[in-house]
């Protein structure tokens, strides 16, 4: 390591950096260009996607899809499958967003969602981080409330809805409730299963650049479970997209009349993507599976988690939730060992 | 060559004060197995040198990762001793590089584990990326990389630790055919450039001679030293070159002789 000299210049020639060494081989030249066209030919070629590429692959289908839903809507809006206070058309429903809008309350609703999906978030992070290192690191909290956290993260958090409005009533202090106790067992969950499932490979090689004991906690376990920035967004975007349902839950039941029964709600019923992709602010979506944090777990993986489409994340979370069903996502390996 | 490191302060003094880059004395290893306690390394003694480049060889279960894991400080031997020259550098079979972060930053987390003040590390990594001959590499995400630009990055990173000793085992037998051969000529510049010990495992015989300037053949369950070559094939050697061939012949009859007495009982 000693003999180079070249301190920061970047763009020293390779042939003379080569010739230069000490003792180099006969043909010093022939082996930087060699390496340089092994390279080429091998590394991944990654550049840039075009725009159009990306309105293909990845715009494309999602409108596709709504376009889809919009014209089956329709259809069974002429079709008359329904009476219009329960299946109002797709005009009808559009309406309703654009008048809330023009009244200017549109955003003060949306707002109300956010901010309490973002307060429910942090709280059950804030509560469910603690309790997820607890659970992963102390063999006797592991062994007496492990299961009960996997068990938990099974029910579907709706299911806490009807005690939670007998025991608090029709309140913020209901809906937080319910948020974090969907919430603070999948964040804890998903902690667990990222701190177990950290590959032994990674450790020894942290370990042999000296990170152990609490510099490893730092930049080989916390760094991996933060999984860069992709991950760290879906974390962000995935939990509260969903959080913001429980609200509307609630108000569509204490907000009669013609405003709330002309909108989609009743399509809450509708399991999955009819339910909620024709409403472009996504008001109403009726999705228990966001509740799960798919993005604690989209961390763990190190892999963006806020996909748009609920199915997806259902899928992932009925996959995830159920130990029997094999999946290729490890965290069932640790609700197994839990359980 | 102790004389040519001195920039770095606390290896430089050890390395003046041992006259080994590790010593390997009377170590065996045993673990606990389906059978009872079962022997994997029984009493081995050997010597790196500094500057010296030492191949161990063997076919499998005979415990040569074992062996390199004691040394490298992650598993600690049954009986016998150890002593290296500060803590040892490792690279594996896989890169073992984190995902999470870039290449260049891979080798900066090595340097930051090190204690190089923050300033330094970046042109530091990208001195290290230039030296294995990617300048080009430091912002690239660790799949954005070849095979052998990861072995690379990690061999960067392992560089990294400023170790004198370099422990490798089998870094290559993931790579197709032509990038080992181009990293055997990559690994052999950068050792002559640099002056580390490397003590590097594989089962690959004309790998082992084609490097090192010692080959130490393991015999198997349990390990224990069968045989040592000293190579005084003159480097830069290639792997098709005759001396290695007939070299490899040699150390390659002395292997199958060891397998085959496993199969005599």
């Amino acid at each position: 390591m000693a003999s180079t000299d070249h301190g920061t210049d970047l763009e020293v020639d390779v042939t003379k950096n080569g010739s230069a060494a000490a003792g180099a081989p006969p043909d010093p030249n022939d082996l930087a260009g060699l390496e340089a066209g092994l390279d080429a030919l091998d590394s991944v070629q990654v550049r840039r996607t075009s725009l159009r590429e990306t309105l293909v692959r990845k715009v494309l289908p999602p409108v596709t899809a709504i376009a889809l839903v919009l014209v089956v809507w329709q259809l069974l809006v002429w079709a008359e499958v329904a009476p219009d206070y329960k299946l109002p058309s797709p005009s009808e429903v559009w309406g309703e967003v654009r008048e809330s809008w023009l009244q200017g309350t549109l955003l003060d609703y949306i707002w109300t969602s956010v901010s309490r999906g973002l307060m429910g978030f942090l709280i059950a992070l804030a509560i469910g981080t603690p309790l997820g290192l607890l659970v992963a690191r102390v063999k006797f909290v592991r062994a007496a409330i492990g299961p009960i956290l996997s068990g938990l993260q099974s029910l579907p958090s709706v299911a806490w809805v009807p005690p939670a409005v007998l025991w608090l009533g029709l309140n913020d202090s209901m809906m937080y409730a319910v948020i974090l106790l969907g919430a603070v067992p999948s964040i804890a969950n998903g902690l667990v299963a990222g701190i177990d499932q950290i590959p032994p490979l990674f450790l020894r090689a942290g370990r042999t650049l000296g990170a152990t004991g609490l510099r490893e906690a730092r930049h080989i376990r916390a760094a991996r479970l933060s999984g860069g920035p992709e991950a760290g967004l879906g974390l962000l975007l995935a939990v509260p997209d969903g959080r913001r349902d429980h609200r509307h839950l609630a108000r569509s039941r204490h907000r009669p009349g013609p405003a709330a029964g002309a909108g989609p709600h009743q399509q809450q019923h509708v399991p999955g993507v009819p339910g909620h992709l024709p409403d472009p602010h996504r008001r109403h979506r009726h999705r228990p599976a966001d509740l799960q944090p798919a993005g604690a777990e989209g961390a763990a993986q190190s892999r963006p988690a806020g996909h748009p489409l609920s199915v997806w994340v259902t899928l992932r979370r009925v996959m995830r939730t159920s130990p029997w069903l094999s999946s290729p996502h490890g965290s069932e390996l640790s609700q197994l060992a839990c359980v | 060559m102790a004389t040519a490191t001195a920039t770095t302060d606390k290896v430089a003094e050890d390395a003046t004060a041992v006259p080994y880059a590790a010593r390997i004395e009377h170590v065996s290893k045993s673990f606990a197995g389906p059978a009872g306690r079962q022997l994997v390394l029984d009493d081995i003694t050997l010597d790196v040198a500094p500057g010296e480049f030492v191949t161990l060889l063997g076919a499998s279960g005979c415990g040569k990762s074992t062996l390199l894991n004691l040394v490298a400080g992650l598993d600690r031997p049954s009986a016998g001793t150890i002593g290296t020259d500060g803590r040892p550098a490792l690279m594996f079979q896989e890169h073992a590089l984190f995902p999470w972060l870039t290449a260049g930053k891979n080798i900066e987390l090595a340097l930051k584990l090190r204690g190089v003040a923050k300033a330094e590390r970046r042109p530091e990594a990208e001195r290290l990326l230039e030296l294995v001959r990617l300048q080009g590499a430091y912002g690239k995400r660790v799949h954005e990389l070849s095979g052998g630009m990861r072995q690379r990055v990690a061999l960067a990173r392992a560089l990294a630790q400023d170790s004198r000793l370099l422990l490798m085992d089998e870094p290559f037998a993931a790579l197709d055919a032509i990038t080992r051969d181009v990293l055997h000529d990559e690994l052999t510049r950068i050792w002559r450039e640099t002056g580390l010990s490397v003590l590097f495992v594989t089962h690959n015989v004309r790998e082992a001679v084609r490097l090192a300037q010692r080959v130490v053949l393991l015999s198997s369950r349990p390990g224990r030293i069968a045989r040592e070559w000293t190579v005084g094939i003159p480097q830069p050697r290639r792997i098709e070159d005759t001396a290695v061939a007939e070299l490899s012949v040699e150390i390659t009859e002395e292997l199958r002789g060891e397998i085959r007495r496993h199969g005599q009982h």
